[in-house]
């Protein structure tokens, strides 16, 4: 059969149109959403554009992209909703960031710390997982950045209780992070305040607050109070900051005497920030992606770790995490 | 003359060298290479005519940090693929090597963990030595990589002989498995690298409790990033080994992500599970 050099390229123009390139529609999604910062949405549908095409390179390409920063998000959205006393929903993000890394040390540490330190309220969770597999960690609460950016109500700090004091990770257990956290600074005389959960929540209870709020003690501005400090493992402290949205200052005094203050961000996405020890400027950050990390010196001459947890650029709005380093 | 003392001088500075080199050569060979004879081993068996894979498993589980020995067993006739799963695999004489070898290993050290490994038709070799085993001496955990051999294949009597866990990796997108016609076990019926491995029917309630440590790892499309696109010999990859194999043996603890054979008949019974 003879075919027309013509009719060959419009036979592979029309498979290009109709089957679409590389991993088809769910590649286009993810694509979409990468480009929107919903890193573990892109990487959701890039493991589906990879079901239909696993040999795509475009594909595994993508998912080797996404995937440390998805596992990153996850990590947070656990650790926040552990802060929040959401301890199954907390569990269910772990398990959903060791799906993506088997072997993320932290999730399988925290995982087996929940296990142990509340199993009445894991035990539910665990069963549907036993049950249904992937399907039951879908059900959990995640608290977005779409929330932070639309103004969800504000959620009253609530102090930290005793019980919640010993649930602290390992990490901050260790006496010297602790130390750390605080140092010489003047933050190390004021009280180290618990993240900020909704009131009736911290009782253990699995049912997260329906309005999506952030996991740290986002004093309001008019408090001019910059104390804001979560103590939940990974992190010791969890800040927004935000250029547009007015509930979250733009700057804030965030570990061992350093102020971090966010210039701005950018669409692809990530964030330009500056960090000062005093008036002087220590250290400039540019184009930090979500899930990357750098290292800080604190005015104690401890080093840290500040770690981008999310990304909402039409409010020029961030989450970071800061850790030991 | 100068020239004469000059060029002696060489060759007995030369001589002195091969000396020292042979003596080194000499205490290597009695001494034996750096391998130590205790500590944690790994056994593991490649696939029928499929020789090339230990290297890369190797690689993954030196990856997480396994510092013990890791010792191929080579069960092939070099015959081709089709001797080796046709007779080799299922031969208990090649099979009875690989116990006396876990045996030995086990003898010199009752304690450090003993991890088999096998590939494809390897796994066959990997079952039938573990089930050959003196009564006794147990293994720590088992890995059968895309197993060949029958999803109904009774694993009670081998799981005597295992501390830990066994796992097998299993993925509808192996097309060697979809086209085999005969198990390397020599059982018909779909292999357990395509469907799993199943308990086994009116199984008794000592074989249901031996089956809670049989987990199969079904094929999921985010192991692409670690280099395992489903493929029959994908599973063998480095990083794939390192991420998802490594910390499952590697660590006393069952995976949080396991979920036995039995989790899952359990799970058939309630709303529809998802691998």
């Amino acid at each position: 059969m003879i075919v027309s050099r013509g009719s060959m390229f419009g036979l592979v123009g029309a498979m290009v149109f109709f089957g679409g390139c590389a991993g088809g529609r769910y590649y286009r999604m993810g694509s979409e959403a990468e480009r929107q910062g919903k890193v573990h949405l892109a990487y959701e549908n890039y493991c589906k554009a990879a079901a239909e095409h696993p040999e795509s390179g475009t594909v595994v390409a993508a998912i080797k992209r996404v995937a440390p920063t998805a596992a990153t998000y996850w990590e947070s959205e656990a650790l926040i909703a552990w802060s929040r006393g959401r301890h199954a929903d907390s569990w269910r993000m772990a398990m959903r960031c060791l799906k993506i890394r088997p072997d993320h040390q932290g999730a399988l540490h925290f995982v087996r710390k929940l296990e142990s330190e509340h199993p009445d309220e894991i035990k539910p969770a665990k069963r549907e997982w036993l049950a249904q597999g992937g399907r039951s960690l879908e059900t959990a609460k995640a608290v977005t950045m779409e929330g932070i950016a639309g103004g969800a109500g504000e959620v009253p700090d609530t102090a930290s209780t005793a019980s919640e004091g010993s649930e602290a990770l390992a990490l901050a257990d260790d006496p010297q992070s602790r130390e750390g956290a605080s140092g010489d600074s003047d933050q190390a005389k004021r009280p180290v305040t618990r993240p900020q959960s909704k009131s009736g929540s911290t009782n253990g209870a699995d049912h997260g607050p329906s309005a999506p709020a952030i996991a740290q003690t986002a004093t309001p501005k008019k408090t001019g109070s910059d104390r804001e400090q979560a103590e939940d493992g990974a992190f010791l402290a969890i800040h927004t900051l935000s250029k547009d949205n007015k509930k979250y200052e733009r700057e804030v005094l965030a570990i061992d005497g350093i102020r971090i203050r966010l210039r701005d961000t950018d669409g692809d996405p990530d964030t330009d920030l500056d960090l000062y020890d005093g008036k002087r400027r220590t250290q400039k950050i540019r184009d930090l992606k979500m899930g990357r990390s750098k290292m800080f010196r604190g005015h104690s001459g401890r080093w840290y770790r500040l770690t981008v947890l999310s990304i909402h650029h039409k409010s020029e709005t961030v989450r970071i995490g800061i850790g030991p380093a | 003359m100068t020239f004469l003392h000059h060029s002696r001088d060489l060759s007995v500075a030369g001589g002195r060298r091969s000396l020292w080199l042979l003596g080194l050569a000499l205490t290597l060979s009695a001494t034996g290479c750096s391998e130590p004879k205790s500590g944690a081993v790994t056994f593991y068996c490649d696939g029928a005519g499929w020789y090339s894979s230990a290297g890369s498993v190797k690689a993954g589980l030196r990856g997480a940090g396994y510092e013990g020995r890791f010792q191929t067993f080579s069960w092939s006739a070099f015959l081709g693929p089709a001797h080796d799963h046709f007779v080799n695999a299922r031969s208990r004489l090649v099979a009875r090597r690989l116990s006396r070898k876990i045996e030995d290993a086990r003898a010199q050290d009752t304690n450090s963990p003993i991890y088999v490994i096998g590939l494809s038709a390897g796994t066959a070799v990997v079952l039938s030595a573990i089930e050959q085993l003196r009564e006794g001496v147990q293994v720590d955990h088992v890995i059968l990589f895309s197993p060949s051999v029958a999803a109904k294949h009774d694993l009670t009597k081998a799981l005597r002989h295992i501390r830990g866990r066994l796992y097998a990796t299993t993925s509808p997108n192996d097309g060697i498995l979809a086209a085999l016609v005969i198990n390397a076990d020599g059982l018909g019926g779909s292999p357990a690298g395509r469907v799993g491995f199943r308990l086994p029917t009116k199984a008794t309630k000592d074989t249901q409790a031996a089956y809670r440590r049989v987990i199969n790892l079904p094929w999921h499309p985010s192991y692409v990033a670690f280099d395992c696109d489903g493929g029959h010999t994908s599973v063998t990859h480095a990083e794939y080994v390192k991420t998802v194999i490594a910390p499952r043996i590697l660590q006393l603890a069952p995976h949080p992500l396991d979920r036995s054979v039995v989790d899952n008949l359990l799970a058939a019974g309630s709303a529809g599970g998802e691998p």
